[in-house]
Order: structure tokens, then C-alpha cells, then sequence
């Protein structure tokens, strides 16, 4: 268990985060700026904590205001940054062993790296996907206490992250230390972290196993970027290329992406992409109808009402112009259709006990 | 040994010591300028291009008071046996002093440009300071240091004011080439002479250059071949 208890300052921006994170996949989520990469440059020793504490099983790696500070090279630490960080002049040999402290980086990790068959090219011949599965082997060569991963797959094209992508998903889970992994991606960190620690305006607001989380729900954001998760199974995906989602005994279609029949999937719905209905409509483009309750109001800003609805156990944020509020005589316990169009959601595969046999 | 010869070749053996004992000075300060922050900074940064900007012959002059046979250092290390003044290993200092700018100007350079973000990457990967300089600056900031040490070695040869403040110009002892020319333009009938050993003195510095600058091409072909592979 790795566990932060710290504040830092740098110029202006003040961070104060206390969370810990256990053996596993944990995602630190959150808005640009709002602290994450800070947070791993301490974890990592490349900077110090102004006060507070970072500590592995108990044992203290940096204590703020006094000289307790374990140094970068001695926290055995494996770290992937957002861009390839290899050595241009070497080739990826060269750059692997270099993580291996002096010993060699096993043949199982160079394997399931794919890296093994790139141990003579030079560095600079590497894809960007290629040069992160490089990253990862080096980190792993060390056989780290902790591995850090600083938005390993922001500056990837699409098919690189892909690759990426499942290779984390098969080596994460059979990997028995913290495992941070910074995104701003709620796919990503829905395919490949059990835990999530959300941090914004640098604190840590939320942590947990909790979907809510993921989320962000009732943490202090902007309205605009407000979202609700819902939970559900893949009944089946057609060849138009929609999955039909079950939410309890309702049906959500959706861009099926990489989920497949079977799968438990988790459907992002954005508070301002969401429709209020009364009734039933009929004649629309829009795709999705789900009926739900009204649970509760509130105002959101000066002409802006958020309304909860109640869809089987799932709790969905829905903005509204409060005047449209009014004129409708939304009040609670009034039973409301959500229209929503298809193109509007985010779907993500949970990560499942399958995954970790890969 | 011919006369001529006899110059060039202490020329060249005043320059080559010089600048050996110029360069790992240089490398020192090259990389603790281009890499760390510290109080005084700037100052020693100044001090650093000072033997550029004096005047040689004030070089000579604080060299020769502080290591000259009466000066405060120069008496000291005497007692050592090490002995500067009117000796061509003092010719081989002021060599070395003044081609410590031009020595650590592209260097510094060089390893300004070397990405501290892979040296953060390889202190989390477990290197130490001294492992990453010589896996990551060293190789990366090596036509830097070639350019600097070709810079030097340039400015070590055709140096004159200074030496010949501090050290006087005998010959077979401190009459380098430059001071040899100068010789020679003191004498009514030295102009054959002094065309002479000036188009040696060019042809020394062409050749170092030239063969400078084939050394970096090679060595960036080498890594751009490798990086193609």
C-alpha cells in the first residue's frame, strides 16, 4: 500500500492530497491542471513535499519540512511518461537494460512487451506505440515497488493506442504492487483501474472503487462538465455497429466500439446532452428513451436547473433552463422520458477477472 | 633539429598541453553552468569568458605577478619544483588559460541541449549523476565538445600577447610560432621568414579545422546511419 498524506507548493499552485493506494491498478483522474502529474513528480521523488508524508507498507520515502527524503534511483520505482523518454543513441536494448539495475530485464517481461523482437532497432525507428511498449518493458525491468504511468497513451494515434491499451489491460493485472495510472480518459480508466482517486484544483475530492467517482459526481465542477455513469451488460452488437445495452429491464443503444456480447460495460451519459420528456416521444432522430423518476432539483447557476432522475439504481444528472423547469411543472416523483442520441455516449468495457488471465 | 621545425613542434607541444589541461577544467564548468542552478552563477560564468575579453597582455602581466619567478604563487610551487615563469610549461598555461572560453562556450551549449526530462527519466530508471553523464550528456553533447576542443586548440596556437608578457620569447623555450613571426618582422630582411612560418601557422589551424569538422560530420553520419537503421 502506497499512501500520500502531503501538501506541496510550487509558485501559486498549492497541492494537498491524502490518499492511498493498494496493490492494484488505481486511475488518478482529473481536469488538466488539476494536479495529477505534481502528484506522481513527488511520489517519484523528483520533487518534495513542502509537509506531509509518502510512505510503501510503513516504510517513510519522504517526510515535508525535514531531510527525510529517499532518493529518486533508491525508491525502485518504474515510471512511462506521456512521451517516449529513451535514450536516442542507443538501441532498445540498450534502453531496457538501463531499467534493469544492473541486471537483465527478464525474457517473460521483453515477451509480453513485444519488445523482443526490437532489441537491435535503434530507438529512433520506433512507432510511438512501439516506443511505449519500451517504456513499460524498461520500467518493468526493475522490477519496481511502484509503477507510475503519466498518461501513457495521450500522445498516441489511434491504432497505437489500441495496442497500447491491450497491453496494459494484459499486464496490469498480474503486476501485485501500486499501480498509478494517470488519465484523463474515463475509457481507459474504466478498462484498466479497480480504484479511482479523482484529484481537482490540486486535491484529492474523491476515491474509491466507486463508479461514482470515475464520474466525478459531487465533486465542485463546472456544470457544463457534469456526467452520470450507468452500469449495464451487452445484450448484443449489431452489424450497423450499435450495442444494444441492458439497464435493468430497459435498453440503451450505443456506438459498440470494443465491447462485446456479454460484456459489463459502463455508459457515460453528459448532464447537457440529455433531453426531458414527458411523455413518450415519437418522430425523433434521437435513438434512446429511458424512463426514469424524478429524484431531485436544484439550481445551477443563475438560469440553469439540474435535475436527478432515477433510472433503476442508477442516478442521472440532467441540465435544464429553469424556466424550461417551470414551464414544464417538473417536480419530484414525476415519472420522465431521457432522450438522448446514441452518438452522445461513452462506452467502456470494465475491467473483469477474465482480463487478468491474458 | 631545424630551426623551424624545432618552433612548430614546440608550438604544437604547447598548444596539445594546454588545452589537455584546459579540457577536463572545461568539461567541469561546461557542465555544471549548463546543468545546475547556484548562487553566483552569473559571476562565475563571467570569469569563466574573462581570459576573451582582457586584454592579453594584462593576462600576462596579473600571470606573471601571481606565477611569475617573484610572484606570491610562483615562489610557493618553486619550492615544488613547478616553475611557469620564462618556461614553455608556463607558455602551456596561458595556452590553456586562454582557450578555456572558447573551449567551454560550445560545450556548455551542448550540454544545454541534452533534455532534462531524460535525465529525470533515468534517475527514476536508478542511474546516478555521474552513470548519466556518461550514458546520456557525454554521448549527446560530443560534437560540442570535439567543436570546443578544436575552438581551443585554434586560439592555443596563434596565442602571443599573454606568452610573451609571462614568458618572455626565448628560443627553443617559449618562441612559439606566433611569437617566432614577430621575431622575425623585427628584422630588416624577415619577411621571407616571416611569410614563411605565418603560412604554417594558417595551414596548422586549416588542418585543425577541417579535420575538426570531419570528425563531427562522421560522427553525426555515424548517428544518423544508426538512427536509420
Amino acid at each position: 500500500m502506497l499512501e500520500v498524506n502531503l501538501t506541496s507548493q510550487r509558485g501559486s499552485f498549492r497541492i494537498e492530497a491524502e490518499a492511498q493506494f493498494p496493490n492494484g491498478v488505481t486511475a488518478l483522474i482529473g481536469p488538466s491542471g488539476a494536479g495529477k502529474s505534481s502528484l506522481l513528480r513527488i511520489i517519484a521523488g523528483l520533487d518534495r513535499p513542502a509537509s506531509g508524508s509518502i510512505s510503501l507498507n510503513g516504510a517513510i520515502w519522504a517526510e515535508g519540512g525535514t531531510r527525510r527524503h529517499l532518493p529518486v534511483g533508491k525508491r525502485r520505482i518504474g515510471m512511462v511518461f506521456q512521451e517516449a523518454r529513451l535514450l536516442p543513441h542507443r538501441t532498445v536494448a540498450d534502453n531496457i537494460s538501463i531499467g534493469a539495475r544492473g541486471g537483465r530485464a527478464s525474457d517473460a517481461i521483453l515477451t509480453e512487451t513485444g519488445c523482443d523482437a526490437l532489441l537491435s532497432k535503434p530507438v529512433s525507428g520506433l512507432s510511438g506505440g512501439e516506443a511505449q511498449r519500451v517504456m513499460l518493458a524498461r520500467a518493468l525491468a526493475g522490477q519496481p515497488q511502484v509503477l507510475l504511468l503519466d498518461e501513457p497513451l495521450s500522445a498516441l494515434d489511434h491504432d497505437s493506442r489500441e495496442q497500447v491499451t491491450n497491453l496494459l489491460a494484459r499486464v496490469l493485472p498480474k503486476l501485485e504492487i501500486p499501480v498509478i495510472f494517470v488519465t484523463h480518459s474515463f475509457e481507459d480508466a474504466a478498462r484498466l483501474a479497480g480504484q479511482f482517486v479523482r484529484m481537482e484544483a490540486g486535491r484529492v475530492v474523491a476515491s474509491g472503487a466507486a463508479l461514482e467517482v470515475l464520474a466525478g459526481q459531487g465533486a465542485a465542477r463546472q456544470e457544463a462538465a457534469v456526467s452520470s455513469l450507468v452500469q449495464g451488460r451487452v445484450a448484443s452488437v449489431e452489424v450497423s455497429g450499435l450495442a444494444r445495452i441492458s439497464v435493468g429491464n430497459q435498453v440503451i443503444e450505443a456506438p459498440a466500439g470494443n465491447v462485446r456480447r456479454g460484456q459489463d460495460v459502463v455508459v457515460r451519459l453528459w448532464a447537457r446532452d440529455l433531453i426531458l420528456a414527458q411523455g413518450r416521444p415519437k418522430g425523433l432522430s434521437a435513438r434512446n428513451c429511458l424512463l426514469g423518476k424524478i429524484a431531485g432539483m436544484q439550481a445551477s447557476g443563475p438560469h440553469q436547473s439540474r435535475v436527478e432522475v432515477q433510472v433503476d439504481s442508477h442516478r442521472v444528472s440532467v441540465l435544464v433552463m429553469t424556466r424550461t423547469a417551470q414551464d414544464m411543472e417538473l417536480r419530484e416523483g414525476q415519472a420522465v422520458h431521457l432522450v438522448f442520441k446514441s452518438s452522445a455516449l461513452e462506452v467502456s468495457g470494465l475491467r473483469t477477472p477474465d482480463d487478468a488471465g491474458f | 633539429m631545424n630551426e623551424t621545425a624545432e618552433i612548430v613542434l614546440l608550438t604544437l607541444r604547447v598548444a596539445a598541453v594546454g588545452v589537455g589541461c584546459a579540457l577536463p577544467v572545461g568539461l567541469v564548468l561546461s557542465y555544471v553552468l549548463a546543468r545546475y542552478s547556484f548562487p553566483g552563477k552569473s559571476l562565475v560564468s563571467a570569469l569563466t569568458m574573462l581570459p576573451i575579453v582582457l586584454p592579453p597582455v594584462v593576462t600576462g602581466l596579473v600571470l606573471l605577478d601571481l606565477l611569475g619567478p617573484r610572484g606570491v604563487l610562483g615562489e610557493f610551487l618553486a619550492g615544488f619544483g613547478i616553475v611557469f615563469g620564462f618556461r614553455w610549461t608556463g607558455a602551456a598555461l596561458v595556452a590553456g588559460l586562454v582557450a578555456l572560453p572558447l573551449i567551454i562556450r560550445p560545450m556548455r551549449l551542448a550540454f544545454e541541449t541534452v533534455d532534462p526530462k531524460l535525465h529525470e527519466a533515468l534517475a527514476v530508471a536508478g542511474l546516478g549523476r555521474f552513470r548519466r553523464l556518461i550514458v546520456l550528456d557525454l554521448p549527446m553533447a560530443w560534437p560540442g565538445i570535439v567543436a570546443g576542443l578544436v575552438l581551443g586548440f585554434a586560439k592555443a596556437l596563434g596565442e602571443f600577447g599573454a606568452t610573451i608578457t609571462f614568458v618572455a620569447n626565448i628560443p627553443g623555450e617559449t618562441r612559439t610560432l606566433s611569437l617566432a613571426v614577430f621575431t622575425a618582422l623585427q628584422r630588416l630582411d624577415g619577411t621571407e621568414m616571416v611569410w614563411f612560418l605565418a603560412s604554417i601557422s594558417i595551414a596548422i589551424s586549416v588542418i585543425a579545422v577541417v579535420a575538426s569538422e570531419a570528425i563531427v560530420e562522421r560522427m553525426n553520419g555515424a548517428r544518423r546511419r544508426a538512427q536509420n537503421a
